[in-house]
Order: C-alpha cells, then sequence, then structure tokens
C-alpha cells in the first residue's frame, strides 16, 4: 500500500523554514504510520512508542540538513530500522514476551477484527529483525525493492533473492 | 485462512505465479489490519514537540556560550592582525647592513626610552661598538640629541623573509607607553 507524501513533502518544506504549525501537522501524519511500523517492528507497545518518538525526535533535530523533502519518509524509517537495531544489540526482546503483549493490547476491543493484528505479530516474530524490516517496508508500506533495499541498506538483488522466501514463511506462520 | 482473505485472493489463485500470489495475500493482509486503528500515547505528540524545542534551546545557549568564549579571542586576533597590517612594511637585502629610522619627533613628552627587539636572524650592527651585535634587544635614551628627529639604527639579517622590529617606548619608569613595529621583508641579493 504505497502512501501519498506530497502533502508530507509541503509540510517538510514549511518545517524547514521554521513553520512550527507545519512541524506539528508532520509529526500528526507521520506519526501514526511510523508507530505502526514500529509496532510490527517490535511487537511491544512500549517500545515502538520509544523508537517511534527518538526516531522523529532524532529526524526532526536535523531537518534542515535534509536537501530533498522527497527523502523524509525514508530517512525515517532508516532511523526508525537503527533505533531498533541498537536496542537488539542491548537487549535481547523474547519472542513470548512480545506475542504475550500483543495479545494484551486488543483484550477488550473488537477481538475478531483485532485478531488480525495479533496474528501479524505472531508471525512476524518468527522472522529475523531484517527479514522483517523488508517484509514491512515492501508488503505493508509499499516501498519498491530498490527504495526498500535503500532503506535498509542492502543492494537490491539481495533483497528480491530474499523476499520471496520471507513471504512464504510469514504466510506459513499466519494461516 | 480468515474467509476476506480468499475473497481478496481468489482472483489470483489459478496464477501460476505462486510469489506473486503471496505477495498479493500479505499486502491483503496488511490493508485489513490498516482498518483497525493503532493508537500510541496520545501524548507522544506533545512530547517530540517539548523535545525539538529543549532540542533548540540547547543549540542556541551552545552558540552563545560559544560566542562569548571565542568573541575575545576573535578580538585579540583582529587587533593583532591591524597592528600587523598597520606596522610600515620595507624591502632590504640580506647579509647587508641597512639604515632604519625610527621617527621620535612627534611623539609623547613623557617617552624617555626606546627598546628596540629583533627578531630572530637579525643583528645590531655598529663600527664602533661592534659587541652589540650580540644582542637582541637595544635601549636607548631618548634626548635632544636627536636633532633630526628620529633614532638610527643599523641592522643587518642573515635569513630571507618578513621579519618584524618591535619598538617599545619606555617612560623614566621603564613603564611602556607605547609601541610600535617595523616589518622589513629581507630577500637575496642579487
Amino acid at each position: 500500500m504505497k502512501h501519498d507524501d506530497s502533502k508530507i513533502e509541503d509540510l517538510v518544506n514549511s518545517a524547514k523554514k521554521g513553520d512550527e504549525e507545519a512541524l506539528s501537522q508532520l509529526i500528526g501524519q507521520v506519526q501514526p504510520r511510523l508507530y505502526r511500523f514500529c509496532y510490527y517492528l517490535t511487537g511491544i507497545k512500549e517500545l515502538a512508542e520509544d523508537i517511534c518518538q527518538d526516531s522523529l525526535v532524532k529526524v526532526l533535530t536535523k531537518i534542515n540538513s535534509l536537501k530533498d523533502s522527497k527523502l523524509f519518509i525514508p530517512w525515517i524509517f532508516k532511523a526508525a530500522k537503527n533505533r531498533f537495531l541498537d536496542h537488539v544489540k542491548s537487549h535481547s526482546v523474547s519472542k513470548t514476551e512480545s506475542i504475550e503483549n500483543q495479545k494484551d493490547l486488543y483484550k477488550e476491543s473488537d477481538s475478531q477484527k483485532a485478531q488480525i493484528i495479533t496474528q501479524i505479530n505472531e508471525a512476524l516474530s518468527f522472522l529475523n529483525e531484517e527479514e522483517r524490516h523488508i517484509l514491512l517496508l515492501v508488503d505493508q508500506q509499499g516501498y519498491s525493492y530498490k527504495e526498500a533495499a535503500e532503506i535498509i541498506g542492502i543492494s537490491e538483488a539481495a533483497l528480491t533473492s530474499k523476499i520471496h522466501r520471507i513471504r512464504k514463511s510469514f504466510l506459513e506462520k499466519f494461516d | 485462512m480468515p474467509s476476506w482473505l480468499v475473497i481478496l485472493t481468489k482472483g489470483v489463485l489459478n496464477m501460476t505465479d505462486y510469489e506473486k500470489e503471496n505477495e498479493l495475500k500479505i499486502k491483503a493482509i496488511f490493508q485489513e489490519a490498516e482498518k483497525l486503528p493503532l493508537d500510541s500515547d496520545p501524548f507522544m505528540k506533545t512530547r517530540i514537540l517539548a523535545e525539538l524545542r529543549i532540542a533548540k534551546e540547547r543549540k542556541r545557549s551552545l552558540f552563545w556560550k560559544i560566542s562569548a568564549f571565542a568573541s575575545p579571542a576573535i578580538a585579540v586576533v583582529l587587533l593583532l592582525l591591524i597592528l600587523f597590517l598597520k606596522s610600515p612594511s620595507f624591502n632590504a637585502s640580506i647579509d647587508k647592513n641597512i639604515l632604519v629610522k625610527i621617527e621620535v619627533k612627534e611623539m609623547k613628552s613623557q617617552i624617555a626610552f626606546a627598546q628596540i627587539e629583533l627578531p630572530e636572524g637579525v643583528h645590531f650592527y655598529s663600527k664602533l661598538y661592534p659587541e652589540i651585535s650580540k644582542n637582541r634587544t637595544l635601549v636607548l635614551a631618548i634626548d635632544d640629541s636627536f636633532v633630526k628627529g628620529y633614532i638610527p639604527i643599523i641592522i643587518k639579517s642573515e635569513e630571507a623573509g618578513s621579519k618584524r622590529l618591535t619598538i617599545n617606548f619606555l617612560d623614566t619608569n621603564q613603564k611602556s607607553i607605547e609601541k610600535r613595529y617595523i616589518k622589513i621583508n629581507f630577500t637575496n641579493a642579487t
């Protein structure tokens, strides 16, 4: 699902000029999308919030150094990826912990519909960090193989060779 | 497999490209999940804006701190540069005696001595007092004997390059009243 980022680009340009309102709107536009990505990535609500917040602060502090506003969203995802990998290096997130955590999240809500998010996270928890990034950037965020490879920092060929296997194992666990 | 997923992917089930089918299935799963709200902390935006404000303030105060430390240094550098540029500059050949006239005509009345300091590689010369060539500094009393309004000294340089003579004017208590510089560019004699 490819998002239309043209509004975000305009907001980035205004925020760079010091427009506080544009900055606030930009956060409002990007935060839910980034948070969902971080939540799928980590499977833990609090950790997803931390990563989402830290990544946005980091990127927005340096927003004036961004030459092309089209690169803002990929930059945010890259920052989130790096922040998550830093976390993984310093803590080991257990799969059981993350799955249990997701179950609690939708305990009181529409369980049948909410089931899908739990299922997604369960299936994602069987993938390693890089595999999760690939799948989320390509199939959840709608990036092309080339764009996703650039964000992750691997070659397009490497990503292409991995994605089909990743999709297969995700679906096996999802079904 | 949930029924909605079967319906969404029904059109591609007979496709030979198994991988394409998987791609569509996963994209459909994520699209379905997108319909569900996934709310983060409602105060996250406020916290982000607050952190950005703090970072901005920190940057601003750092700038002023650096400015506060750097300003006196910049001022000193500028002053030295001005003094250096202001000092008169002359050309001379190395290994040749040259006469330097230090003007004292319109000096302040309390000035009693002129202390002349030579840079490295430059020496004083005197036919009558050859021992002064070893001195790096010479202090001369300023009196009416300098009838022509200047102190004449003879110097010689062994090295090529830009050299700067420092003349420190002192009062009777040896207190510095004024400083003057003379720049001489020594070149190899042709």
